[in-house]
């Protein structure tokens, strides 16, 4: 009888139900929407940084920051088969950091290493190419200190300017291909001070690090999980924008709903006055109140799901590109693309419909407190 | 003595100035009365069926219901009493417009917590009786004034209660609509022995009822017990 008299009472007040349905769908939309748009950028902007960082990073077990050009990879190439044995769909690429120093008068330019499959000239940031009078074509002289604290030398022409290789740190750099750090360093060939190993699925890291640790005990392997442990906090700041948003939808909606919810139990006072005159319980009447409360949310929350549905899979076709977003991180390119994660969106229902039964607590409340003799009165 | 009321009083506050709404009224209901409270508009009428049916509570004086004090009862307790014991008859019908004649009439077993095949039984009866089979499956706004207020007085009576109070129950029906319906509440009064009291200023009513209480300014003027079959 309650759901009856519920589902009955939210067809009867039809337009009531649909402002709550509407404030509810409203809210869905907005906590579904903004999620998916978080998560997908959280997806995009980890991917981008463990592509740049290494989603497992393999290294000599001794290695010490200082020391780079002492401990390297000497067997790369064998390594690199083994790993592409245990990670079928692994991108693997041997690293050199640092190797070698541009200078030009008192200024020394900073200096990064692509590896093979990255690059196979040198790249030169368009203000260092300022900076040294230095165009496409010229040859530049690097000086570095080898691996035995000798002084190297190696000329390196410039092949092109930073356009693509992400700026090279805002154009003020130097990208020099593999094979003339070995030079610099005085390294073998096929000698890498750090292997970056990378695949599609970046949340099985930790599992495939565990595995090759088994086959590579002497070296030292650590997961994205390991090294970026602070990961997290980095994407709080988005979620904080992101729920700001919808936290003002939702607050409005409340006032929505407090307000209708209200309006709708003292029209039906009498009816309500009726009921607690022939024994209902206050009990009873906040059950039948609430029931279509929840009854109507959840139509509220199926239109929301539908529309954000919608709403996702309309940004998927083209991604959003990040300045949409609203001044989120510089170090990323290119678009991002949300992502549904169906038990958070369940979630967003859940809450939605629990949102609702909240504001409509007060009008509930207000109802079932009013003597019956006062409910049964024409006006208030 | 089903009902005793001692010198009960009812006080309103309208803005800065109290309305005496029931000035020391002191009478009593026995079980199987048909009693007619009588009396012109604004004499308080309503107001004493809503505090002899606990629907509110006095400002001073005391309710007995089968001798006990019911006067300062937490709101529970008067639910508890209104659901098992006590039945309601309004002037404007009061039934739940989204609900059928048989929900509608069916209501209080639920209340009273009665198993399905028990109030499809008691309802199937009551609808018998007050002779609106016929309309059961049809939702208030479907029926006549007569209809509604027989359907209202079968939901007052389904759960077999001690006492029915009814607020002018002819009030919006025609006088021969009207008629019919007190003499329903009478044939039930005899057949079943509810104890019944309602509220009418139509004198030709007051003839039917074994007991008529005049009501004027809040203050009983005359208690008159009469012959029923006197028409």
């Amino acid at each position: 009888m309650l759901f009856k008299t519920a589902i009955r009472n939210s067809i009867k007040y039809f337009r009531r139900s649909l402002v709550i349905a509407v404030c509810i769908a409203i809210s869905t939309i907005a906590m579904q929407t903004m999620d998916g748009i978080g998560e997908g950028f959280k997806i995009s902007a980890l991917r981008f940084m463990l592509n740049q960082q290494g989603m497992i990073v393999f290294e000599p077990a001794q290695a010490e920051p200082l020391e780079f050009a002492v401990h390297s990879i000497e067997e790369y190439e064998s390594i690199k088969e083994k790993i592409s044995q245990i990670i079928p769909d692994a991108t693997i690429s041997g690293k050199i950091f640092s190797p070698a120093m541009v200078v030009k008068d008192s200024f020394s330019i900073e200096t990064a290493v692509g590896s093979e499959d990255d690059i196979s000239g040198t790249i030169i940031g368009e203000k260092t190419a300022k900076m040294l009078d230095t165009e496409v074509g010229d040859t530049v002289i690097l000086f570095g200190s080898d691996r035995y604290g000798g002084l190297s030398v190696v000329p390196a022409k410039v092949d092109s300017t930073a356009e693509n290789y992400r700026s090279i740190r805002n154009g003020k750099g130097l990208l020099l291909p593999i094979y003339l750090a070995r030079m610099l360093l005085r390294w073998d060939k096929g000698e890498v001070r750090l292997v970056q190993i990378n695949f599609e699925d970046f949340w099985k890291a930790d599992d495939y690090a565990a595995e090759l640790r088994k086959v590579f005990p002497d070296f030292k392997i650590t997961s994205w999980k390991e090294r970026l442990t602070n990961i997290e906090d980095l994407f709080k700041v988005t979620d904080f924008k992101m729920n700001i948003f919808a936290a003002i939808i939702l607050i409005l909606v409340a006032g929505i709903i407090m307000n209708t919810v209200l309006t709708s139990v003292l029209e039906r006072k009498n009816d309500i006055g009726t009921l607690r005159s022939i024994g209902a319980s206050r009990i009873f009447v906040t059950k039948m109140i609430l029931i279509e409360i929840i009854f109507v949310s959840l139509i509220g929350t199926l239109i929301g799901t539908g529309c954000s549905y919608i709403i996702i899979r309309f940004l998927l076709k083209g991604g959003i590109t990040l300045g949409e977003v609203g001044g989120v991180m510089d170090y990323m390119s290119g678009n991002l693309y949300p992502k549904i994660v169906p038990l958070k969106w369940l979630g967003h229902i859940v809450f939605a419909v629990i949102w609702a039964v909240l504001w409509s607590f007060y009008p509930v409340l207000y109802i079932v407190r009013m003597k019956p003799v006062d409910a049964l009165r024409k006006t208030l | 003595m089903l009902l005793n009321l001692e010198k009960v009083k009812k006080d309103y506050a309208l803005g800065k100035t109290t309305v005496h709404a029931i000035r020391e009224v002191s009478f009593s209901i026995k079980e199987g009365e048909f009693a007619v409270i009588a009396g012109p508009s604004g004499s308080g009428k309503t107001t004493l069926l809503n505090l002899m049916g606990l629907l509110d509570l006095p400002t001073s004086g005391k309710v007995y219901f089968e001798g006990n004090d019911v006067s300062s009862i937490s709101e529970s307790e008067a639910t508890n009493i209104r659901k098992t014991r006590v039945g309601f008859i309004f002037q404007t019908f009061n039934l739940i417009p989204v609900l059928t004649a048989f929900e509608n009439i069916e209501l209080p077993l639920i209340l009273k917590g009665k198993k399905e095949a028990d109030r499809e039984k008691r309802t199937k009866r009551i609808l018998k009786e007050t002779g609106i089979s016929d309309i059961a499956s049809h939702k208030p706004d479907e029926l006549s004034g007569g209809q509604r207020q027989r359907v209202a007085i079968a939901r007052a009576l389904v759960s077999g209660p001690d006492i029915v109070f009814a607020d002018e129950p002819t009030a919006n029906l025609d006088s021969e609509t009207g008629m019919q319906i007190i003499k329903i509440m009478e044939k039930l009064n005899k057949t079943e022995g509810v104890t019944f009291v309602f509220s009418t200023h139509d004198p030709r009513l007051f003839k039917i009822a074994g007991r008529k209480l005049e009501l004027r300014d809040g203050r009983i003027v005359k208690d008159v017990v009469q012959n029923r079959n006197k028409k």
